[in-house]
């Protein structure tokens, strides 16, 4: 997924945990809320974070009602009970990366203005709970004003008047592009061949040179 | 069920990447060449038929044993957006402690070699190297002065750090965290203190199903109390089979109900998916070339540890030449570093020195004769190869770091390029290493063979016992595993053991790291490891600890005393380890 754009820049509010009153209690639950900039409604690709033991995650989705001429919003669930640890009293899964794709979600995240993240860690064993790192992907969408410069376009659009580059060539007495470009495409998947089959096999030389005379271990 | 097929696909992507080069690559595109010039090949079925007689002709069974081997070293998935000290380990207090504990393991080597005046290593004069390679096959004659090595840790030691370990985010259930100064109390009766996951009893029985008692095995069904006909011919037959049909993956199936005695050495050969062709032959050549070349410390140390483990063990005396032939050799092999790729490891790094004399970066660095004096003189040893490096007498403890390294060396510290591993594999030999060898001796009579068969054993199993870890079979897990199974089978006597100030881990310690080679007799410890092998799974070492403080339970509730304890498990040579492992599993 290279092609994914950088994630956006979102507002990231810190997590706040369930209570009740000024009682010190561990409730099992937070909420992260994600705001986006311009508050302009968003098409999510991914969403990844690294989890802090959390053992359970809910998305709530604002989602713009841009249909059926209503304004307003409305929050649906974008993802339920999602389990980043298996066993949440132990510690498989708790300081992993995890990926969402807009195709876990159960409603496309499309038109979105906020999220909130609804996190639930129900074992007494961890102090806090959380995720970090929590980078948001939009889809992306095609430029419409990007045009492709004149000469990139097909031969035959020219228009009469104007000479066609193979006759252009050939007055300056230049070799027929169609036909350099051809041969260089061979090269290239030549050259492409023999990058690709060099061995990865070590040789198995642990000196430099012949020479071991090493230092002192180094510790970092 | 589209991530499966991507995790899928990205394996097979990762395995060919891996087997581009091989010399099974070039093998086979030299055998589907030659095929494809049969004239009763044509052109348009040109890739079925050579994939047809590759088939018939053997090479698919080859490529497939080579796809089963990569298999269980290839990692899951190697995304790129996941920082790499994350992928071996996402614990990140696992990764401190790893580190720590790393980083003593190389002030320990550090101050031995500047106590003693020895190099990390060193380049043998030419008479030196003739004299190793006359007494190549019997290095055991020799009797160096090993009285001022010590080894650089012993499992106690290990031990002691994996029992300290601390999720600082922990929050035990009786403890307060308003206030700080408050006693933590340990919610693990144990010596561990981490959460990792375990498997239950439930999921033990479900992956080691083959124990269940409506099976037969070796080891059990095959002793002579019992007629040969009912079980010990059958499997001597279907053994002689697998070995013919040269799978790996039947193999290491095979040897979940055991290896006829016989037939063991072909058996693991083929499971581990280990073939000694003339190029490993050739391979090895080259790494006892290595080893007559330059004399590391390491090798003291290996020497060391031969001399204090399996010489004094009655069993494995004998094999003396042998260790040290596939030791030493070992410390040479850098094809062992692709397992710090998986492992939460780092392999030790120093930099090459480089003579003061030169100031530019020279190539070709002449290293020096023994007798020749030149650069700063050292302490009393004088020795030249040495003398390059200023040693400063006395370092404290906490004052070693890289920049008081750089003031006493002429290297080329800090630059990648003069970068070198120490020892050439990675691994810095413990005390008690050199059991992982011994048992293997008793199967392989030639070097090479044993060589191979040790290595990939060490970088499939072994490794994982002596590094902090939260993989499911680490070190750790295993410890883990061991405590919460004696707890639910019997807390009594592990209440009773802790009253009397003794934690059973501390006497199963020992066993675990050594997957139990020398403390059990060698023909049940091949037993266990022909489970270990063809399960492909490294829990049963817990299982089996239980089992035995289980067996001996009524002596151990009847001791008062730590010392009373250690005597009473101290000699495990007359067990069984089959049914001990069946009592456990699956006698409810």
């Amino acid at each position: 997924m290279n092609d994914a754009e950088s994630p956006l820049s979102c507002t990231i509010r810190p997590t706040k945990y369930l209570s009740i009153g000024e009682s010190m209690f561990h409730s099992g639950c937070g909420v992260i809320e994600i705001l986006f900039p311009n508050m302009r409604p968003i098409d999510i690709e991914k969403i990844s974070f690294v989890n802090n033991y959390t053992a359970a995650l809910s998305i709530k989705m604002k989602i713009a009602k841009s249909a059926s001429n209503q304004t307003g919003h409305t929050w649906v669930t974008g993802l339920k009970n999602y389990q980043l640890m298996p066993k949440p009293h132990c510690e498989t899964g708790s300081q992993s990366y995890f990926h969402l794709m807009s195709s876990d979600f159960c409603k496309q995240p499309n038109e979105v203005c906020a999220l909130r993240f609804i996190l639930r860690q129900p074992s007494p064993n961890w102090k806090t709970f959380t995720l970090e790192e929590i980078y948001v992907h939009a889809k992306k969408t095609k430029d419409p004003t990007n045009e492709n410069p004149k000469w990139l376009e097909s031969v035959e659009n020219l228009s009469a008047s104007e000479m066609k580059p193979r006759d252009q060539a050939e007055l300056k007495g230049l070799p027929d592009t169609e036909q350099v470009s051809e041969k260089m495409q061979e090269i290239l998947q030549l050259a492409e061949k023999t990058v690709l089959s060099a061995p990865n096999v070590e040789l198995g030389r642990f000196d430099i040179d012949g020479s071991y005379e090493i230092n002192l271990l180094s510790y970092t | 069920m589209d991530s499966k097929l991507d995790n899928v696909a990205k394996t097979i992507d990762d395995i060919v990447k891996q087997l581009n080069g091989t010399t099974l690559h070039t093998q086979l595109k030299r055998a589907a060449q030659h095929e494809g010039e049969k004239s009763s090949v044509q052109l348009s079925s040109l890739k079925s038929d050579v994939i047809q007689s590759l088939k018939l002709s053997g090479w698919e069974k080859l490529l497939r044993n080579e796809v089963f081997r990569k298999m269980h070293s290839v990692q899951n998935t190697l995304d790129q957006a996941i920082p790499f000290e994350c992928q071996k380990e996402p614990l990140m207090y696992m990764r401190k402690a790893q580190a720590n504990w790393e980083r003593r393991i190389l002030k320990s080597m550090n101050s031995m070699c500047t106590e003693l005046s020895i190099p990390l290593s060193r380049k043998r004069p030419a008479d030196e190297q003739r004299d190793l390679l006359h007494k190549w096959n019997e290095m055991g004659t020799d009797e160096p002065d090993l009285s001022h090595f010590r080894p650089v840790y012993a499992p106690k030691d290990f031990l002691e750090v994996i029992t300290s370990i601390r999720n600082p985010n922990y929050c035990s259930l009786t403890g307060s965290e308003i206030d700080d100064r408050s006693l933590n109390f340990e919610s693990h009766w144990g010596l561990i203190q981490v959460s990792l996951q375990v498997p239950s009893l439930a999921e033990l029985r479900e992956i080691f199903a083959e124990f269940s008692l409506s099976n037969a095995h070796v080891g059990l069904d095959d002793s002579p109390d019992f007629p040969s006909d009912m079980f010990q011919n059958e499997r001597n037959k279907l053994a002689k089979r697998v070995i013919d049909e040269k799978r790996s993956p039947i193999a290491q199936y095979f040897c979940r109900r055991g290896c006829p005695s016989g037939f063991r050495a072909d058996l693991w050969q083929i499971a581990l998916g280990v073939t000694v062709g003339h190029l490993d032959v050739l391979k090895y050549e080259q790494m006892k070339g290595y080893v007559l070349q330059h004399d590391l410390l390491v090798d003291s140390l290996i020497y060391k540890d031969v001399k204090l483990t399996s010489v004094n063990d009655d069993y494995y005396f004998v094999f003396e030449d042998y260790l040290y032939q596939v030791l030493l050799i070992f410390s040479r092999d850098t094809s062992v570093l692709e397992l710090f790729s998986r492992s939460s490891a780092t392999p030790p790094k120093s930099y090459i020195r480089v003579e003061k004399s030169s100031e530019n970066v020279s190539t070709d660095k002449n290293t020096p004769e023994p007798d020749e004096q030149d650069g700063q003189p050292t302490k009393s040893t004088g020795s030249s190869v040495f003398g390059k490096i200023r040693i400063v007498d006395d370092l404290p403890d906490d004052a070693i770091d890289e920049s008081d390294a750089a003031d006493h060396s002429t290297g080329k510290l800090g630059l990648e390029e003069f970068a070198v591993v120490y020892p050439p594999n990675g691994v810095i030999p413990f005390h008690g290493f050199s059991m992982y060898v011994t048992p293997l001796c008793y199967l392989y009579s030639e070097p090479v063979r044993l060589y191979y068969v040790f290595r990939e054993f060490y970088v499939r199993f072994f490794h994982r016992l002596h590094v902090i870890s939260s993989h499911p079979q680490g070190i750790v897990t295993l410890c883990l595993l061991f405590e919460s199974l004696l707890q639910s089978f019997h807390p009594t006597l592990f209440r009773h053991l802790q009253d009397i100030g003794c934690q059973p881990l501390k006497i199963a310690f020992k066993w675990l790291v050594r997957a139990f080679s020398g403390y059990l007799s060698t023909d049940q410890l091949l037993l266990l490891w022909d489970r270990i092998l063809g399960f492909n799974n490294l829990l049963l070492l817990p299982v089996l600890a239980v089992a035995i403080f289980l067996f001996r339970q009524t002596n151990l509730l009847l001791v008062t005393n730590v010392a009373g304890v250690e005597a009473s498990l101290s000699d495990l040579s007359t067990l069984q380890v089959i049914p001990l492992l069946q009592s456990v599993l699956f006698h409810s």
